[in-house]
């Protein structure tokens, strides 16, 4: 079984991403678990063609813990993926985080947690323990960043790398960093300036997603790219990804960078005026 | 966030924990309802504490206690619904005013207490923020409370005054056990000048009778290190203060003419009353003297009593204790004597 988790910061594309790896991956035949650790609980909205999911916390809210069964919080998708959406609270009130504990204990209870890969989708940035949760008790084996070339995103993925780095100096810990996902923006040099910085936080740039109005044309229709435009050009980067990440052993403990190497490392690759 | 060394655990109550103290403040209102805006269990722990502290009491009012047992549910989707829950309970009882104090968690999920409580009606409501995490402990607790009660007296009517001064004592120690003791001896020496308590801010004090707190016409804090929250109570433009209960003999007379002159009196025959019933009291006391005593530590008053006593302070003398806290006026003098002499 494979774990992947993608980190990274609100809006970078994180679940766009993730519904189009689940969704190439279940169409390659692998059974695939999909879980949204986002409050706004929109994660595998493309998967299920826009039904909202009943997210697990609103249900432990409505019965109690003891009156969710496994069937009421998992929804098959698009290409036999399962789906799950943690949710959480309104915005600016409670612990989003606790609510991403309290999920995990729930779905591991219910044996939930089994598939050829589980595909974690995680908001923006480590914003709490709460959300390293997935990190800390060894569920996001691999962690994916993605990030463009912005520095704001940048930013985030480097926080994240810095969580990724203090939890793996703990001897049960089994989280690394797998590699920089690149969702471009189409921003000059931006490609160049990513790879740079997943290297000098020592992994790699394992794909570069280019901005395409494709992927805006399939979210419309509520659907993945996979399935919405199957044999565009996209879709092929999304499966690459896909196969590339099965493959991937090369996993790392990151190097994050201070804030002072990080803007000097934008600077050198900013654009040309 | 500076990071401060592991506290040593020791039993002493000022280390304890912040809900605690505000607690000892709320649960001293005599016709108040208490609300511990956390985990049950949390709230039972303080409020044994405080109920055990109360057993020492004979015939002692037991406070009215609530808490809305936060979960998991409420760390996750916020407490406020419970809270809100709670107040409408607290209301149906009829209280003369309700205190909100909030708990670790419930701050560490940011609830906002103060919104929910204001959307009460009808029963004046404070919240304490009482987060044993945010530091401090007991004391901060304490003095949370009280300048939360400072600020509900400012929204209450004045009640009927009379035509006495009204003397207040702010910041009794309510889990002392010889709280009312010493403000027994505080009106006694007050007597002396034909002056009454007239608030105990706050102890066994009903909600009403805080609202005499803005026209207060001498307030007598309780220790010294309450003086930062005097100075926020909502009372007149210098209003006179005296900073402590009056600890030693001179200290006591020292009371007696600072409140004469806080009250524009002459103290003159109040303080020689005062120092008559002092060497009657040392009197009684007489065969002490030339004993050898060792005192665990020599604050000023011990030593000026220890002299007016002819006693001879010497390391390789009897041990005699020193209570904590120090005794209060001449009386509580009278009773540490009367201790060393057994010791003796």
């Amino acid at each position: 079984m494979k774990q992947i988790a993608l980190y990274g910061k609100g809006g970078i594309g994180k679940s766009t991403t993730s519904a189009n790896l689940s969704a190439a991956l279940g169409e390659s035949g692998r059974s695939v678990l999909q879980v949204g650790c986002d409050p706004k609980h929109d994660s595998t909205r493309m998967l299920m063609h826009g039904e909202p999911l009943p997210t697990v916390l609103e249900l432990v809210r409505e019965r109690g813990a003891d009156g969710v069964a496994l069937e009421d919080v998992v929804r098959t998708g698009y290409a036999g993926v399962r789906c799950v959406e943690a949710g959480g609270p309104e915005p600016g009130i409670g612990c989003a985080g606790r609510g991403i504990i309290a999920t995990f204990q729930l779905l591991e209870q219910r044996g939930a947690l089994e598939a050829d890969v589980i595909v974690y989708d995680v908001l923006g940035d480590v914003v709490c323990g709460g959300f390293a949760m997935p990190m800390r008790e060894g569920y996001a084996e691999e962690v994916y960043l993605v990030t463009s070339g912005e520095l704001m995103s940048l930013y985030a993925a480097n926080n994240i790398a810095k969580a990724i780095a203090r939890l793996a100096e703990r001897p049960r810990c089994r989280c690394r960093l797998a590699g920089v996902i690149l969702n471009a923006k189409g921003m000059e040099r931006e490609e160049e300036l990513v790879r740079a910085f997943a290297e000098a936080i020592g992994s790699r740039l394992v794909a570069s997603i280019p901005r395409d109005r494709t992927v805006q044309m399939a979210e419309l229709h509520r659907r993945t790219v996979i399935e919405y435009a199957p044999d565009s050009a996209q879709a092929a980067v999304y499966r690459r990804l896909a196969e590339d990440l099965l493959r991937n052993t090369d996993l790392s403990i990151p190097r994050p960078l201070d804030q002072d190497a990080l803007e000097s490392l934008a600077f050198a690759h900013a654009p040309s005026f | 966030m500076p990071s401060s060394p592991s506290p040593l655990l020791t039993p002493r109550r000022s280390d304890g924990c912040t809900l605690a103290g505000a607690l000892s403040v709320a649960a001293a209102v005599s016709d108040g309802l208490t609300i511990v805006h956390g985990p049950a269990g949390c709230a039972h722990h303080h409020v044994s504490l405080l109920l055990t502290t109360l057993l020492d009491r004979p015939g002692a009012r037991l406070p009215v206690l609530l808490t809305d047992d936060l979960g998991e549910e409420e760390v996750i989707f916020g407490g406020e619904k419970a809270l809100a829950r709670a107040l409408d309970q607290a209301v149906d009882r009829n209280p003369g005013s309700i205190a909100v104090l909030s708990t670790c968690v419930a701050e560490a999920i940011g609830d906002d207490c103060e919104a929910v409580a204001d959307g009460v009606d009808g029963v004046p409501v404070v919240v304490v923020p009482a987060g044993g995490f945010l530091g401090g402990g007991f004391l901060a607790g304490e003095r949370a409370a009280l300048q939360a009660y400072g600020a509900l007296a400012a929204r209450l009517p004045a009640p009927d005054r009379g035509e006495e001064p009204v003397i207040a004592l702010v910041g009794e120690k309510n889990l002392e056990f010889e709280a009312d003791t010493h403000a027994v001896e505080l009106g006694r020496l007050l007597g002396r000048l034909d002056r009454e308590v007239g608030l105990r801010f706050v102890r066994d004090a009903p909600t009403e009778s805080l609202g005499l707190l803005p026209g207060a016409d001498l307030l007598v804090l309780r220790e010294p290190a309450l003086a930062p929250v005097a100075e926020r109570l909502p009372v007149r433009p210098g209003t006179p203060r005296v900073d402590g209960f009056p600890v030693g003999l001179s200290a006591t007379l020292d009371f007696v003419r600072a409140a004469g002159a806080a009250l524009g009196l002459d103290a003159g025959a109040a303080c020689e009353a005062e120092a008559a019933h002092q060497e009657a009291v040392l009197a009684r006391f007489a065969g002490l003297a030339g004993s050898r005593v060792r005192l665990p530590a020599e604050p000023g008053w011990v030593r000026e009593l220890a002299d007016a006593l002819d006693l001879v302070v010497d390391p390789t003398g009897a041990p005699v204790p020193l209570p904590d806290p120090a005794p209060v006026g001449t009386a509580g003098l009278a009773r540490l004597l009367a201790r060393w002499r057994r010791a003796l």
